[in-house]
């Protein structure tokens, strides 16, 4: 784990100061909402339909359980008793009085955390893999990577007012679980001719109002060349990127504009232009960083799950979903589901989030991480400690079996909460949850990603689902349009819009009917995503809007 | 259509109301109700409403419908304003104040 130095503590610490006097200055009337609206955005403080919103960074959904417990003590003293773990792998509170909020950033900064970047057009919180140093998968650990773009792009000046967000995704496995291709930069590490490290970079990706799947514009950067090929592609963005056109202002649509080619052509002639020795990290550095993410002392363990736990058909059934093969033999890694059956997708209360520190602590080396499907993981959980994280998990309603099942859906808080959205998402994912709750008949779907959002902006992916749904006002009603075959994984695909849209009372069974059609004409062996890969729109489209 | 006048409290974030008696309340039965839109945004962008820059924030008029004893926002996104979220019954504001 990363533990800030004097540097990182005194930024954050002199940041709650400054913010303090802002706050008080707010209140006291000398400051108006105008002057004041920025300050608090850039400290991730957002005002939301009930009240203020507060977004806490949490670098490359890495925590550790000292963290976590932060976190459950902000639930329980500044909001609600509850927080939402975001599709950024952030975590969000509904709750939060202006006036609380000093303290509240006081005590997160005790636990080395803030909310600054969580919003305004600067580069925001870094996401990367959430299995990173723990799947045998990887190249190298993008939390080092990670935790140096986050440095680099913490309070840049250069980049602090950019056209619009943006955003920096990592990962160095093969099986893409950070959606690199739709950020607007994605970095996949990968090894050279001669077995150096270094990154595929890839930019202009994105979601929202216009879904790309971003171009490679080089397939192999070294990576001591990191920050500043950042820097290069930063550059060229704040100086083409459109300021007159907030829908027009992402990279993505001057990557688009300009071709991917000619885009290259200037990050490259910008590239050539930086004196890098000035702006690339030393190797001292690297290491420094490298050294507090080295792995844990895994004891020698000798696998296998134990009587109990071969005796329980449950805990199997969440073992199979669940637990992911570690780099070390006799671990796994664990996917803690924050999707139980008609639950809200993300929630945790504080009770649970405690309870997740604690299992970490004891189980997991003090390691928990958050993923952009809003679950939880534990990053080394010994074979041997399985049956007793189960139970323990069971007994606080986190045992769900359905990791990268049809219930594990990622929903943005919708209309519930957030004054973009125009039509809710949670109750949609809640029914769904229901509709779908037998789990012989999710295992007989198979792996099936379904993705909601309240609106355009798409906090919840729906351009990558499986299943993608998107909330739309029609007319005063909540109206939901379907898409299908998108994916956000290393096959990244925008789902295509199926048709015209359902109702609220419709959409679970036009769902329904989706899967329906996928169970019925299935190949053998055939994922719901190969199987519209290979038969296309129609056979849904026949089904689903057909005249009796 | 009848308006009323929605903000969140400056200090809390809490969703307020213009009230009959010319002060805010988070009690919507109290909204002080306007005839007409154009009533209710000449209000809103009144000097009057302007003073109260330190109490509240993110002041509008929204649509009603019903007797001022029983109002009730005309859009759904007002709804779940007045309410709460539709997802959290515990967090009513209605089913608390009740």
């Amino acid at each position: 784990m990363y533990v800030y130095d004097t540097f990182d503590q005194t930024l954050i610490n002199q940041r709650v100061n400054e913010f303090r006097d802002q706050v008080k200055r707010r209140l006291s009337g000398e400051l108006t909402e105008e002057q004041f609206r920025p300050l608090r955005l850039m400290n991730g403080l957002y005002l939301q339909l009930h009240a203020y919103m507060l977004r806490v960074a949490i670098p490359y959904g890495t925590l550790s359980s000292e963290q976590m417990r932060a976190l459950a003590h902000v639930a329980r003293t500044y909001d609600r008793g509850y927080g939402h773990f975001t599709t950024r792998q952030n975590i969000q509170y509904n709750w939060i009085r202006l006036e609380d909020a000093p303290d509240l950033l006081y005590d997160l900064a005790a636990a080395q955390m803030h909310g600054i970047q969580t919003s305004g057009n600067c580069i925001r919180n870094v996401t990367a893999d959430q299995f990173a140093g723990a799947t045998a998968e990887e190249v190298d650990d993008p939390r080092i990577y990670s935790e140096l773009i986050r440095q680099w792009s913490t309070l840049h000046p250069e980049f602090s007012f950019l056209p619009r967000k943006f955003k920096i995704a990592v990962t160095g496995a093969e099986h893409d679980r950070a959606a690199v291709r739709f950020h607007d930069i994605g970095l996949i590490i990968s090894r050279g001719d001669a077995g150096e490290i270094g990154f595929e970079v890839i930019a202009g990706g994105g979601m929202g109002r216009t879904p790309v799947v971003g171009p490679t514009i080089r397939e192999f950067l070294p990576k001591q060349h990191l920050q500043s090929y950042l820097e290069a592609i930063l550059r060229v963005y704040n100086r083409y990127g459109r300021r007159d056109n907030i829908y027009k202002a992402r990279i993505k649509i001057l990557v688009r504009e300009l071709g991917a080619e000619k885009f290259t052509e200037e990050v490259e002639a910008e590239w050539a232009a930086i004196d890098k020795a000035n702006v690339d990290h030393e190797p001292s550095e690297e290491q420094r960083v490298r050294e507090m993410f080295v792995p844990p002392a895994f004891a020698k363990v000798s696998g296998g799950v134990g009587k109990k736990a071969d005796q329980s058909p449950e805990f199997k059934n969440w073992y199979r979903t669940n637990v992911h093969a570690h780099k070390q033999p006799g671990y796994g890694i664990v996917t803690i589901s924050l999707k139980p059956i008609g639950g809200i997708p993300g929630d945790a209360s504080a009770e649970q989030m405690d309870l997740v520190a604690d299992l970490a602590e004891r189980y997991s080396f003090g390691e928990v991480r958050v993923t952009h499907e809003q679950n939880l993981v534990l990053p080394h959980i010994a074979e041997t400690d399985l049956f007793a994280l189960w139970e323990a998990l069971a007994s606080a309603d986190l045992a769900t079996p359905n990791a990268g099942l049809i219930t594990d859906i990622i929903a943005c808080p919708g209309l519930d909460y957030c004054s973009l959205a125009n039509a809710r998402s949670i109750p949609v994912s809640q029914r769904i949850s229901e509709r779908f709750r037998d789990l012989q008949r999710q295992h007989d779907i198979g792996d099936l990603k379904v993705k909601i959002s309240g609106c355009i902006n798409a906090c919840g992916h729906h351009h990558a689902g499986h299943i993608g749904i998107l909330g739309v006002d029609r007319k005063g009603q909540e109206f939901y349009q379907i898409t299908l075959g998108g994916s956000g994984a290393e096959d990244a695909a925008i789902g295509q819009i199926i048709g015209p849209g359902f109702s609220y009372d419709d959409i679970v069974d036009a769902v329904e009917t989706i899967v329906q059609v996928y169970i019925e004409l299935r190949q053998e062996g055939e994922t719901f995503l190969s199987f519209y890969r290979r038969v296309g729109g129609e056979p849904f489209k026949e089904r689903l809007y057909a005249r009796v | 259509m009848s308006q009323i006048i929605i903000a969140n409290d400056l200090r809390t974030g809490e969703i307020v109301y213009f009230a009959q008696d010319r002060s805010w309340t988070d009690d919507l039965a109290r909204a002080k109700r306007f005839d007409s839109e154009e009533d209710a945004v000449a209000v809103v962008e009144s000097k009057e409403i302007a003073a109260f820059s330190n109490t509240v924030v993110g002041v509008e008029a929204i649509a009603v419908s019903g007797s001022t004893a029983a109002d009730r926002p005309v859009s759904f996104r007002d709804v779940i304003r007045a309410t709460g979220p539709t997802v959290r019954e515990d967090l009513n504001r209605v089913l608390k104040r009740a």
